[in-house]
């Protein structure tokens, strides 16, 4: 693949979508602001169809361990099956003139099994949190002391019973989250930024390639 | 005896995750009722609404709120949802993710009694639904409203009487969201171009992102299931959140415990590594 | 708020970016000059050390040793909008790196990521690492895998990859949320070296206590430019640092202004 099509193209249209949206972002003027609205909500559009290629690529993969029968060729089945379950439940009655938002029976499958399956997959955090925590919070030196020390004042501040086992906790804790805490997370958000505003440089000077996929080492 | 302690170090989290199942399923079946004081960045958002939100007031409930985040930050979007309705503001509600609506509409039915059909329904609060674009939509949202032409079950905007006089941002007393990612996209658009305050609904994992914007930007917040408790105190009608509080005490108290007991255990098989 | 400047006829900045516009183009010059300096060689910068990313190759050796495979987790970011997408970009550099690692190493690698239309590009970096090594009849694209399109469900596959496959290192690289503990822990619990990576401050503490190396924030978008170890990538992280001098000097300065009563520095930011 020549460099010109695999390097070059691409981060020119990069480097002038980015000026062009930058521009938008800075400027009041009202057909050029609309212009590039229009412009980035394609750019949701198009991100949108990228799910057609995962979706087949997925079904390659699971269709080829089910025919060959290779270990969890029935997770995959089942995987398959519901996958095409919902993809017919929303475009056949898409066919029939019921839009998404109005097909109860699309809206049904997902409170019946996404929105307890959320739920589930979130609370096991406790669970996790108190491994994590029991295991992580030990004060091997100076730094882990004071992880240590603040982790428990601030659970203890913000619930009853730390408050019933002393009343300084809450005032303590409000102290650790507005003070030094803000200073800390002012520090990392602009750091951040600052990382970001270099990264994209780097970006548009060509230097990261990771999001352009196949560019040979040195082009 | 000497076995035994160095062994806290290393307890099977499988015996943790069960004392954590137990200790956080007898509350909620049976509360105990623990005192719960507030905090000052719910009491600032609670005195912004007291003071600043009058009758006609614009306030924008934003849900956006997914089943996960629901369980902190649903409790919250309610209880202030009945202050303000309480005050008499007009209360656009609008969802930042399309799983939010569901939200909104379980927080109309508490609130208000219904939705649609409600007799105050175009007058006092309205459901614009999911608002697409991400911070693009917000942004378009913010400058002029009317971007989203109709509410959700498709009436006309422009002649909703509860959309009178509102034109964009500027025009709205609060702008309050209930999230679970992040409240810096809704300070950078509509706090600093159109000067309209921010009331964060967030989940305790968050507070930590807020507090840089508190008090000037985000006039006040309220932090996971604690805030939400809170609220519901301050308005004087304990829910949900005030109910779960216990589970929660029970629940750090645990983890407390275990972090205490590996510690010694630590300090103490280190003190005999050293003799 | 400070009135809009007029640019002209119609066209005028909106009101409160004049400022912010003026610091994009002294970050364009900061940039240019030093990427100047570098490419006459007058100055070459250094960066510290990132243990994180040195324990990369290390964790990798591991994996090989132990014959069991490398896993690598792009997280939940795009590449449409947002703050999810640098911290993909910069996730999508190192994977080129650990791919052509586990490639020379003949090391099986895990890619699993939430967005689909990754599926193109984390396949074309994987295949194109390995093709350098000398090896592209080891690539597997199936182990390029697109677990699905929502947070807990993408967890739940990512943590059942991770159970099942037991790799020996996994990288947790990119915009992660409220998974990121579910993620970790799950390697945790099968022993696995675990190197972590956010800009998502409030998921830090959580990789912090479960994975064995964190990356904070900007480490994790220098990576890429640390792993090149090209000067001008490098380059780009110093003037970085001089804009980090920058703001701390405006923050100082209108800090004592503030402290005497004068708003200057404040209206001049707000113009």
């Amino acid at each position: 693949m020549s460099k010109v099509y695999a390097r070059d193209i691409p981060l020119a249209i990069t480097t002038i979508v980015a000026i062009f949206i930058i521009l938008d972002g800075v400027l009041k003027w009202p057909e050029y602001n609309a212009v590039a609205r229009s412009v980035t909500q394609a750019a949701s559009v198009i991100a949108s169809l990228t799910i057609l290629i995962s979706v087949i690529a997925l079904a390659r993969v699971h269709a080829y361990r089910v025919i060959r029968r290779r270990p969890g060729w029935i997770e995959s089945s089942l995987l398959l099956t519901v996958m095409f379950i919902t993809i017919l439940v929303g475009f056949g009655y898409w066919a029939i003139g019921i839009l998404p938002g109005e097909n109860e029976l699309l809206s049904d499958l997902y409170d019946a099994f996404l929105t307890p399956g959320d739920a589930t997959i979130f609370s096991l955090l406790c669970f996790f949190i108190a491994s994590a925590a029991y295991r992580a919070f030990r004060a091997r030196n100076f730094e882990s002391a004071l992880l240590l020390a603040s982790g428990i004042i601030v659970m203890l501040g913000r619930i009853p019973l730390g408050e019933l086992v002393w009343g300084g906790f809450p005032s303590l804790a409000f102290w650790l989250l507005n003070i030094p805490n803000k200073a800390g997370a002012r520090v990392i958000m602009i750091s951040a930024t600052l990382a970001t505003v270099a990264l994209y440089i780097r970006t548009l000077l060509g230097y990261e390639r990771g999001w352009m996929g196949r560019v040979r080492e040195g082009e | 005896m000497s076995e035994a302690i160095i062994r806290l170090q290393e307890v099977d989290p499988r015996i943790l995750y069960l004392l954590m199942f137990i200790v956080i399923s007898i509350p909620l079946l049976r509360p105990i009722g623990l005192p719960i004081s507030i905090s000052q960045e719910t009491k600032s958002l609670y005195d912004f609404i007291e003071k600043n939100v009058k009758p006609g007031s614009v306030v924008v409930m934003d849900s956006d709120m997914s089943p996960s985040t629901a369980v902190e930050c649903l409790p919250q979007f309610i209880a202030v949802t009945r202050h303000l309705a309480e005050k008499g503001a007009r209360i656009i509600f609008i969802a930042s993710r399309a799983v939010g609506v569901q939200f909104i509409e379980i927080t109309m039915k508490e609130v208000f009694g219904g939705g649609p059909e409600h007799p105050d329904y175009g007058k006092k609060f309205v459901n614009l639904g999911y608002r697409p674009g991400g911070s693009v939509g917000l942004r378009s949202f913010a400058e002029d409203v009317y971007y989203m032409k109709t509410d959700v079950y498709g009436n006309d905007l422009t002649k909703l009487p509860i959309m009178e006089g509102v034109k964009n941002a500027a025009d709205f007393t609060l702008y309050c969201v209930a999230t679970g990612s992040a409240v810096d996209g809704y300070v950078m658009l509509i706090t600093d171009p159109y000067g309209t305050p921010v009331g964060g609904l967030c989940t305790a994992v968050l507070a930590s992102r807020v507090y840089p914007y508190w008090p000037e930007k985000v006039v006040g917040f309220l932090i996971g299931l604690r805030g939400g408790a809170e609220y519901e105190l301050l308005i004087g009608k304990p829910g949900r959140a005030v109910a779960a509080m216990d589970a929660q005490s029970l629940g750090h108290m645990l983890i407390i415990v275990f972090v205490v007991l590996g510690n010694i255990g630590y300090f103490y098989s280190s003190r005999r590594r050293k003799q | 708020m400070i009135t809009e400047v007029l640019l002209y006829g119609e066209i005028s900045f909106k009101e409160g970016y004049a400022f912010p516009f003026t610091l994009f183009i002294i970050t364009l010059i900061v940039f240019g000059l030093t990427l100047m300096l570098i490419k006459r060689n007058i100055f070459i910068p250094r960066i510290r050390r990132l243990p994180a990313i040195d324990a990369i190759d290390e964790a990798i050796g591991r994996a090989t040793e132990m014959g069991r495979p490398v896993h690598y987790c792009i997280g939940l970011g795009d590449l449409v909008s947002g703050y999810d997408v640098p911290q993909t970009i910069a996730s999508l550099s190192i994977l080129r790196h650990v791919a052509r690692r586990c490639a020379e190493y003949d090391t099986p690698l895990i890619v699993t990521f939430r967005w689909p239309g990754l599926q193109l590009i984390a396949t074309e970096v994987v295949r194109q690492a390995y093709l350098e090594a000398g090896k592209p009849e080891k690539f597997k694209p199936e182990n390029v895998i697109w677990v699905t399109s929502r947070q807990f469900a993408f967890a739940s596959g990512v943590m059942g990859i991770i159970q099942r496959e037991k790799p020996a290192a996994s990288f947790l690289l990119g915009y992660f949320a409220a998974e990121s503990l579910l993620i970790a822990e799950s390697g945790n619990l099968i022993g696995a070296i675990q190197v972590a990576g956010t800009a998502n401050s409030y998921q830090i503490p959580f990789f912090v206590a479960a994975c064995d190396y964190t990356l904070i924030s900007e480490e994790l978008m220098t990576a890429g430019a640390y792993i090149s170890k090209d000067p001008h990538q490098i380059g780009t992280v110093f003037s970085q640092d001089v804009l980090r001098i920058i703001s701390i000097a405006i923050l100082l300065i209108g800090a004592i202004l503030m402290s005497f009563g004068l708003k200057t520095v404040v209206d001049l930011i707000r113009m």
